[in-house]
């Protein structure tokens, strides 16, 4: 049945991309040479095809391309972001423990500051830390989460993403493409005082405009009890100075000028207090530190389909950043520390896709983004930047192939108010890519690809007071990946089965990294080098076990060996934080009476330090989460009861060194749609 | 002077002295001597790290060192986060616990712990450096005050506010004196950090600070006199040693960063970072104000130095090299050189060296 309707919907694509008088019976949607927007434009509007679409997506393309729909997110029950992303593999999240805390991602033991992340199309840029905070992006509006790793052959893209060594997608949760109002509520509450309810409006105008506005709040104390082990002995401690509120809105406007024309526009605002625990310290659990972040922007993005041959896409975006952090200590002058850091943003990009001709497609993007820095320290020099980024892509595709290039041209431009400015950075990246399909009908692909890029230094590393440097040059990496990827759908029982394997070679040099003056002074050097390798596999499927009950799967294993290498003594050791295995699986079971899904990630012994001196392992661990949920109708209404039991087995452990993670925790929620 | 020969002098005095007595007809008991049979560094570890403080013992006789020896005798309990300095007085270890804030007190013929000192908030927090004389030991706290700890109730019975950031500390002329770094105001240069507090150790009140010079840090006093280092700015102005003058002035000795001191000797050595190894140190007599010279086998990047009271003997611990500098996350040695400034012994301690405080201990005398 899927087979008859993915043909009559990919004869349809052909008719309006070609136009009438060119039929050919024989064709598939992932053959045929489409615009990338029209592709998303059709697909929207048949909601059967987006998922196979996406499977498609993450076997057929060049470089690693996986990628989590807001609809699993929600039957494996996942109950943040953080829970999401372990299912992608290669990735490193640094997590803090307890609700809202500082979670970073990192990919192939890269670094955070290598990971762009993409929100509605639009990266998100923090130039003081280079590091974004995924804790803020909530999961209940949540569309889908893609990651790719390096550049694939989804050309049709700002130059932007193909600035970082991989990219982290994330799309909120569509606007309606009718006229109906829909609302959909949620709140949840859950051990040490978490609360957060959700909100979520939308409504569709004359089949052309859609608004949709989204609210939520999140409320914990965090003062979980976690064991500390002090040699012989165990004692029980409990969290400290933990609490944190935080609050997210966002309205998303869409506007569909005509068919393959459409503007759409966001207005983000997120808001956190946080009361900061700090590290386990032992004897001690005094902390008397606080961070207030703010985070505003606009963004819009329009696209536009001018002719069978040319699209175009262009965003623009104006953001506000601040970081607000204190700390009340008679040991600071005036017994109070205040560091309040401000960011803006504006960033405009164009991009035109041409079709010249059968099988062929050419990307001309070009971005420019401005950013500064300022804070209320007496030694802020008042930084900012113009880049300017030019990316020149290539595809060429058949029933077997397909073969991606592509150029980055990056300019940075560093200067600061007074004092000495970082220095500027002008490089060409290239990247290329292949997927062959050896059968033509069967989903099984071959991919190859390499990438080379940077990242300039952040304006903490070049300007921080007693820490940064201005002569500091951009960490460089080139990646080289290979993998064979199948999809099938064997039998009735087993709907779809996706495999992928990949493995990857990466090096990274002139890495910057922070080396002692004295005691009391540091300062950064692009000091280091690292070779690393590893495998990444996944496996996902859609199982019917029986009539009305569905079972999903996805797994994911990780081997990631990262050594330093700027010194032959280094040869054989672990770079810090990257577990040499690590992966999971979730599963979820939907039947009529109860449904139930659970969620593993394991990962082994760290080090947190490059030397991996014995008293710096950390141990590895398994957290394994349940959830159990069943959904009732009431006349129009859609209720759903559910409760999550997060670390089931309790058990004691922590991802960033002196920072416990929460043992067994609970958590219920009702959600209503209308 | 190696330990068997000043045995073998300290039993010719006692002989001396005691030969006349045996004469007599009373038998007499010769008083006890003390001897030194280590050395104790104090291992500030390295939180990022995930390592906490260590204690390092060096033993003379075996020319070897323990690790974790105070987690071995409690049971792997750790010493604590980031400690700051130890002293040896009495019976007893002092170690000053910054993060952690806690004074432990530790019987050091066993290393078990005898007491935390846990400082209320309005004695002080946070505290770095120790000294002691009759009985008490006097503790520097970070966020602005100097707190006195009687020995017998080990517990702190007094306290007195001084200048932001107190640092180093030493006892000189019947007074307790403070430096008061400003380390914690480096955005406005450590602007208030300039002097040194004057303590009167009868009635533990500030009699008056003393302007120094920028960024006053380790401070070390023999029976004639007090010398101290001002660290300035890491840029421009540089670190200097300088004495007290006794019309309170201070006056430049040497380019310094690092002291300690023993009989009427301060002991210097200068290595602020991207200089040169040190091959030499310092020796100046507060007696007689001259300055003199002892050169030793170079070490590319010194932590601590100390001399012990009975040998003499200089020890220096240092970082190891990691990528051209200072290794702040690895394990790092300690040099032993004799009063002559031979090497004598190198012993692998633990990771950030910071302090170091010898064990000395009283054996019976013998007379005849």
């Amino acid at each position: 049945m899927l087979y008859a309707l993915r043909a009559a919907i990919c004869t349809v694509i052909f008719f309006v991309a070609q136009g009438p008088g060119t039929a050919s019976a024989q064709l598939r949607a992932d053959s045929i040479p489409v615009s990338d927007t029209l592709r998303n434009d059709i697909s929207r509007n048949l909601q059967t095809v987006t998922v196979t679409g996406q499977r498609d997506r993450t076997t057929a393309s060049t470089a690693p391309t996986h990628t989590l729909s807001g609809q699993r997110i929600a039957r494996f029950g996942m109950t943040d972001i953080g829970k999401a992303i372990h299912r992608l593999p290669g990735v490193n999240l640094r997590d803090y423990g307890g609700a809202g805390g500082l979670k970073t991602v990192s990919v192939r033991g890269l670094g955070a500051a290598h990971t762009a992340v993409v929100y509605d199309g639009v990266a998100l840029a923090n130039s003081r830390s280079g590091e974004i905070d995924l804790a803020r992006y909530s999961i209940d509006n949540l569309g889908s989460l893609s990651l790719i790793m390096g550049d694939n052959d989804e050309i049709f893209t700002t130059a932007r993403s193909a600035a970082s060594a991989a990219t982290l997608n994330i799309t909120s949760a569509p606007n309606p493409d009718d006229d109906s109002i829909r609302l959909s509520a949620k709140v949840s509450a859950g051990s040490f005082g978490y609360v957060s309810p959700f909100v979520r409006l939308t409504k569709g105008f004359n089949d052309r405009w859609a608004v949709g506005v989204v609210g939520s709040v999140m409320r914990a104390d965090n003062n979980y009890p976690f064991r500390l082990r002090n040699g012989s002995e165990t004692t029980t401690e409990k969290r400290n100075n933990s609490k944190v509120l935080t609050t997210n809105l966002e309205t998303n406007l869409t506007y569909s000028i005509s068919s393959g024309n459409t503007i759409s526009t966001k207005l983000y605002y997120y808001d956190s207090r946080r009361h900061l625990p700090g590290p386990v310290v032992y004897y001690n659990d005094a902390n008397t530190e606080t961070l207030r972040e703010r985070n505003a922007f606009w963004q819009s993005t329009w696209k536009s389909i001018l002719s069978s041959k040319i699209s175009v896409m262009t965003n623009a975006k104006f953001g506000w950043d601040a970081s607000l952090y204190s700390d009340y200590n008679g040991k600071y002058p005036g017994g109070e520390l205040h560091q309040n850091y401000y960011q803006r943003e504006a960033y405009i990009s164009g991009a035109m896709l041409w079709l010249p001709a059968a099988g062929w497609a050419v990307d001309y993007s070009a971005d420019y983004a401005f950013n500064n820095l300022s804070s209320n320290l007496v030694t802020e020099n008042h930084p900012f930047r113009h880049t300017i980024l030019q990316s020149l892509s290539a595809r060429w595709r058949n029933t077997h192939f397909t073969v991606t290039g592509k150029v980055l041209g990056s300019i940075y431009i560093n200067r600061a108010r007074t004092g000495e400015a970082a220095r500027d950075a002008r490089r060409l990246s290239p990247s290329v890519g292949i997927s062959y399909r050896p059968i033509a009908g069967r989903n099984i692909y071959l991919r190859a690809g390499y990438k080379s890029i940077f990242r300039v230094p952040t304006f903490n590393e070049s300007y921080f007071f007693h820490y940064g440097s201005t002569t500091l040059t951009p960490e460089n990496t080139n990646q080289v990946n290979v993998g064979v990827t199948w999809q099938a759908s064997p039998f009735r029982w087993l709907q779809s089965i996706t495999m992928t394997a990949d493995t990857y070679f990466n090096h990274v040099s002139d890495k910057i990294v922070a080396v002692p003056y004295n005691m009391f002074v540091w300062t950064v050097v692009n000091l280091e080098k690292v070779r690393g390798h590893g495998v990444d596999l996944t496996m996902s499927a859609d199982i019917i076990p029986a009539r009305r009950q569905s079972v999903i799967l996805a797994a994911n294993y990780s081997y990631q060996r990262m050594e330093p290498r700027t010194s032959k003594s280094d040869y054989g050791l672990q770079v810090a934080y990257i577990p040499r295995h690590s992966g999971g699986a979730s599963v979820s079971y939907e039947n009529p009476w109860v449904n139930l899904s659970l969620n593993l990630t394991a990962t082994s012994s760290r080090f947190s330090t490059n030397n991996n001196i014995p008293g710096t392992r950390i141990a590895g661990y398994a957290d394994t989460g349940l959830s159990i949920y069943r959904p009732w109708r009431l006349g129009r209404c859609r209720v759903e009861a559910r409760i999550d039991a997060l670390n089931i087995f309790n058990r004691q452990y922590e991802v960033i060194a002196r920072y416990p993670m929460p043992g067994r925790s609970f958590r219920a929620g009702i959600k209503i749609d209308l | 002077m190696t330990t068997s020969r000043l045995h073998l002098f300290l039993w010719a005095a006692l002989c001396a002295v005691a030969l006349p007595s045996c004469s007599s007809d009373e038998p007499s008991t010769p008083d006890p001597i003390e001897i030194s049979n280590g050395v104790f560094v104090l291992n500030q570890g390295s939180m990022s790290a995930n390592l906490p403080g260590t204690l390092t013992y060096c033993d003379y006789a075996k020319g070897s060192a323990t690790q974790s020896a105070f987690a071995s005798a409690n049971g792997g309990n750790v010493l604590g986060d980031t400690p700051q300095d130890a002293l040896s007085y009495g019976t007893k270890l002092y170690v000053a616990v910054y993060q952690s804030n806690l004074i432990r007190v530790i019987d050091r013929s066993t290393l078990k712990i005898l007491k935390d000192i846990r400082p209320t908030a309005e004695q002080g927090s946070q505290p770095r450096y120790l000294a002691a004389a009759d009985g008490k030991v006097y503790a520097s706290m970070y966020d602005g005050y100097a707190v006195r700890i009687d020995t017998a109730s080990m517990a702190i019975d007094a306290s007195v506010k001084v200048g932001p950031n107190p640092d180093g500390v030493a006892i000189y002329n019947g007074n307790l004196y403070v430096a008061n770094s400003d380390g914690m105001n480096y955005l406005e240069g450590y602007a208030n950090g300039k002097t040194l507090s004057q303590i009167d150790l009868k009635s533990f009140t500030e009699t008056r600070k003393i302007e120094v010079g920028l960024n006053p840090g380790a401070v070390a006093a023999t029976e004639t006199g007090l010398c101290f280092i001002t660290r300035g700015n890491y840029s421009d102005i540089p670190t200097q040693m300088k004495r007290l003058k006794s019309d309170g002035t201070a006056e430049v000795i040497a380019t310094a960063s690092l002291i300690c001191s023993n009989a009427n000797t301060v002991y210097f050595i200068n290595a602020p970072w991207g200089g040169d190894p040190v091959n030499s140190v310092g020796k100046f007599d507060t007696t007689t104000g001259q300055t003199s010279y002892v050169s030793i086998e170079a070490i590319d990047f010194p932590a601590a130095i100390g001399v012990d009271p009975i040998t003499g003997d200089i020890i220096i611990t240092a970082y190891n090299e990691s990528y051209g500098v200072a290794d702040y996350s690895g394990p790092g040695y300690a040099c032993r050189f004799n009063a002559q400034g031979q090497k004598v012994a190198t012993y692998t301690v633990g990771v950030n060296p910071c302090a170091l405080t010898f064990n000395t201990t009283f054996i019976p005398g013998s007379g005849e």
